[in-house]
């Protein structure tokens, strides 16, 4: 099982999503969401397709995922797993990018960002799943715990 | 390389996000307050804890950046590579110095101690989406 602690921040935090070529080099897309699959401790990544293909490349090359994701709050998480695979999003999953987008170009507009300037982070909606395997956890909250690994299964 | 254009996404207004990986091949992500222009060719970021990034470079120099303009949320992705670490520079007084600011306004003084000036080859610059 997932954490519990650590599934408000999924759910409903800013991700980004991490991966290794094999000759070493990184590189991460921005996710809108993420769901969970506790049964099969999996984690399925909202992304936009046009933005996330060297990582795809990547993650179908090593299959290694480096999944990080805070809130506002800086309550912060990091995701280590092994890529399973891709698919379309469902209308559940659409519905929460939706709500999780509208929150935070909210969030964006109380700060004093333009709305055509937050849309630009938060107004498309994604169009593509990665899913991958939870193996390690590891707490990234600012803090003496940063880093520590949360115990898990 | 970095131009007028890329200045606002480097006053750490807004925070930045940065990949590494390990020599094994573990990718690593976090978040980091501030990337810091250094030359129209060099960035740099804080070295205040050994934690898994400064790990992973030391094992591997390649990262991958994304800045953010913070006024109109335009996102740039950075191909860096280490290239050196000062302690003893004008660079590193400058970062000092506004870490020790931030520091004491969030009442940490002392707490947030820069180690280094960890200084980073850009090796290509995009905006997201171009």
């Amino acid at each position: 099982m997932i954490p519990e602690q650590t599934l408000e921040a999924l759910t409903n935090g800013f991700g980004h999503l991490g991966s290794a070529s094999t000759d070493l080099k990184t590189t991460h897309t921005d996710t809108l969401s993420a769901s969970v699959d506790q049964a099969n401790d999996t984690v399925t990544a909202f992304v936009l397709s046009f933005l996330a293909g060297p990582v795809l490349e990547n993650l179908q090359a090593t299959g290694r995922v480096s999944y990080f994701f805070a809130l506002p709050s800086h309550e912060a998480y990091q995701f280590k797993g092994q890529f399973l695979e891709t698919r379309e999003l469902t209308a559940d999953e659409l519905a929460h990018s939706e709500q999780f987008r509208n929150v935070a170009q909210e969030l964006l507009g109380s700060m004093g960002i333009p709305a055509e300037a937050s849309a630009q982070m938060f107004g498309t909606a994604p169009d593509l799943g990665i899913t991958f395997k939870v193996e390690k956890i590891f707490t990234q909250t600012p803090g003496p715990e940063a880093g520590q690994e949360l115990p898990f299964n | 390389m970095i131009t007028d254009e890329h200045q606002p996404c480097l006053q750490g207004m807004f925070p930045a996000w940065i990949t590494t990986c390990s020599a094994a091949g573990e990718p690593n992500t976090t978040t980091i307050s501030q990337v810091w222009y250094v030359d129209d060719e060099h960035v740099a970021l804080s070295f205040q804890f050994f934690n898994k990034t400064k790990k992973n470079i030391a094992e591997n120099p390649y990262a991958f950046a994304t800045i953010v303009n913070p006024g109109t949320l335009q996102m740039y992705n950075l191909e860096l590579e280490f290239d050196h670490s000062e302690t003893d520079s004008d660079l590193f007084d400058e970062m000092d110095m506004k870490l020790e600011a931030i520091a004491s306004m969030s009442g940490m003084s002392g707490i947030f101690k820069l180690l280094a000036a960890d200084v980073y080859k850009v090796k290509s610059l995009k905006a997201l989406g171009a």
